[in-house]
């Protein structure tokens, strides 16, 4: 048997200070034979450690599409984000993963896409705009809508510019009303708001949304009237999470483990779903 | 197959003189608790039920995961805790052998939680079926009665002649009686069948209710006693929620699973300080849905041996009983 709780160790190979209070890490498998074998795909997510502090959940930011390494996005908020933001290049962290499902790439082919995220929601969104990007020409017109409650709270701002350089690629961000800065070229507004004034063809598109609950509970009316059917528009739930493996029982909503069965989930599921998330 | 009392006590002392760890319920004060023991004389199969389950020897409170130390700066080395030892398990209640059948299911689906299997693996549970239960008991109510093998590796029932009938279950039960077979006779007698506390509620119509009413204004109004203590869970045998955390020091430490329980605020709130189950209630639905409804839909399985353990020491006078009473009789209107 093994130990389903052992994390692969990773060596922390670089550091971006996304804001203030949040970080990208990018992180190398120190066992060469995992480094090659290791695979995922677009959503999934792992438990990342700082031994002596414990384990905290996150997505994979990175994308499949990029080999050898895996980033992860996180903004300091307990014990084990604070140990891992104090954390320097060269330290030791611990991962396991990849867990959960994963956005069914496979069904987008040849669809218009509309990525919309709020704050650090862009991470899991990141991985599957990167992997689209990589793979472009499987995808139509790709729309990327991403707001953040002030200038200062937009993570991967120099990643940006360069998704809005890919041919028949959209990028729109904005910032809360309030959260611009005298230099800002965005938009200024709530992501419900920006993205029906954006207008997303619907006919031949698919939704992927991440956020905080509210932008999310604003922005599938939005959708709906823009003519996007429950079952194209795909979110990430974000439940707290210990094992990740579909044991420690705090992830379920309703008899779905969101670990096991998430966490990615359309929103014709969702709807089946009690509403405790 | 027989055994007799006397005999049964030479099993129990033979089996200490071998250096075999033997659980068994010990009176505790005016409780029962199952403890280690060195002599036969300790056991107290009489009411009152023992408090705890006998979960923590198969599923541990704080079972070690790993061990971290750190060698050098931003350097980690990992090691694997200890092997578990074997437990002999003598006494136990058929409702609660039950409990680790049903537990198997989601330590065992897509993952396998070693920790869990290799104690399950290495314990033995010998049960004695009732002959008498309390108010609190409801194991009829959820398809289990006194003479409920399942579970067990050797089943034992008293037998009007007093002597104890041994049930041979699982293949680890066969092996202990052939090491200790001049114990046992190879004959029968008739065993006293004890049947149980009265049937308190009808399970089939409990989650039909559950599945349609999630929001029901009862929720709110039933766990209105409830003060989110979780002795509940601690002491249900089929609870099994946990915890996963670093205890150690600047040079090392263990990484544990602990128990947890669903009826902490702490449990699924969000780093973002969202909570899904922010009122107590929602979080005394959710074990009564997981138990009754969730777990039936996935596993195939009613999270609940009806041992009564939630309802007798609840503090709160809280009783999981009378809610599911409530249920049944809002079911049938």
């Amino acid at each position: 048997m093994t130990n389903i709780y052992k994390p692969y160790l990773m060596t922390v190979a670089e550091i971006i200070e996304e804001t203030y209070d949040t970080k990208t890490m990018k992180l190398l498998f120190q066992d060469e034979a995992v480094a090659k074998s290791f695979n995922f795909k677009a959503g999934q997510f792992g438990l990342y450690s700082a031994f002596g502090e414990g384990e905290s959940t996150f997505c994979i930011a990175s994308a499949p599409t990029k080999k050898g390494y895996i980033e992860c996005c996180f903004r300091k908020s307990g014990r084990v984000t604070k140990a891992l933001f104090n954390s320097e290049v060269g330290d030791t962290i611990g991962f396991r993963g990849p867990y959960g499902n994963s956005f069914p790439l496979d069904k987008f082919q040849g669809k218009d896409i509309v990525f919309i995220a709020g704050g650090i929601g862009l991470a899991p969104i990141r991985s599957v705009i990167w992997n689209c990007l990589d793979l472009r020409k499987q995808f139509g017109k790709i729309t990327i809508v991403y707001g953040a409650r002030t200038v200062a709270d937009l993570v991967y701002k120099r990643e940006l510019p360069e998704w809005a350089k890919s041919p028949d690629t959209t990028v729109v961000q904005a910032v809360d009303p309030g959260g611009e800065t005298k230099d800002w070229t965005g938009k200024v507004g709530l992501v419900p708001v920006i993205l029906e004034q954006t207008n997303p063809n619907s006919s031949n598109g698919v939704a992927l949304i991440c956020g905080p609950p509210i932008m999310i509970k604003f922005t599938l009316p939005v959708l709906d009237k823009l003519g996007f059917k429950p079952e194209n528009i795909y979110t990430t739930l974000e439940n707290r999470m210990k094992c990740g493996v579909g044991k420690c029982g705090r992830c379920n909503v309703g008899s779905v483990y969101v670990c096991k069965e998430g966490p990615v989930f359309s929103a014709a599921q969702m709807k089946e779903l009690p509403a405790e998330y | 197959m027989l055994i007799s009392p006397n005999n049964l006590k030479a099993l129990i002392e033979s089996l200490i003189k071998d250096k075999r760890t033997v659980i068994a319920p010990v009176k505790d004060g005016k409780d029962s608790s199952y403890k280690p023991i060195s002599s036969f004389a300790e056991i107290n199969l009489d009411l009152p039920f023992p408090t705890k389950s006998t979960k923590e020897y198969f599923f541990a409170d704080s079972e070690p995961i790993l061990n971290y130390s750190f060698p050098a700066k931003g350097k980690i080395s990992v090691t694997e805790p200890a092997e578990p030892q074997e437990n002999i398990l003598f006494g136990m209640r058929p409702c609660e052998a039950v409990s680790y059948p049903i537990m198997d299911k989601v330590f065992t689906w897509d993952y396998n939680d070693e920790f869990y299997l290799k104690r399950r693996a290495k314990n033995i549970i010998i049960t004695v079926a009732c002959e008498e239960c309390d108010e609190f008991c409801f194991c009829t109510s959820v398809g289990i009665n006194p003479q409920t093998t399942e579970g067990s590796d050797i089943f034992l029932q008293k037998t009007t002649q007093g002597n104890y009938l041994v049930k041979p279950i699982s293949d680890k039960g066969k092996q202990l009686i052939n090491q200790y077979k001049s114990l046992f006779t190879d004959s029968d007698e008739t065993p006293v069948e004890y049947k149980g506390p009265d049937q308190k509620f009808d399970l089939a119509k409990i989650r039909p209710w559950l599945a349609k009413n999630f929001e029901h204004p009862i929720w709110a109004k039933i766990t209105l006693p409830c003060i989110g203590c979780g002795a509940c869970t601690y002491l249900c045998p089929t609870c099994h929620c946990f915890d996963i955390i670093d205890e150690g020091t600047p040079k090392g430490g263990t990484r544990c699973k602990n128990w947890d329980a669903c009826q902490f605020a702490m449990f699924t709130v969000h780093a973002s300080g969202h909570n899904p189950r922010d009122m107590q209630s929602k979080r005394f639905r959710q074990r009564i849905e997981h138990k009754f409804n969730y777990y039936p839909d996935k596993f195939d399985r009613t999270l609940c041996v009806g041992c009564g353990r939630c309802v007798r020491h609840c503090p709160a006078d809280m009783s999981l009983l009378n809610v599911l009473v409530t249920i049944d009789k809002l079911a049938k209107t």
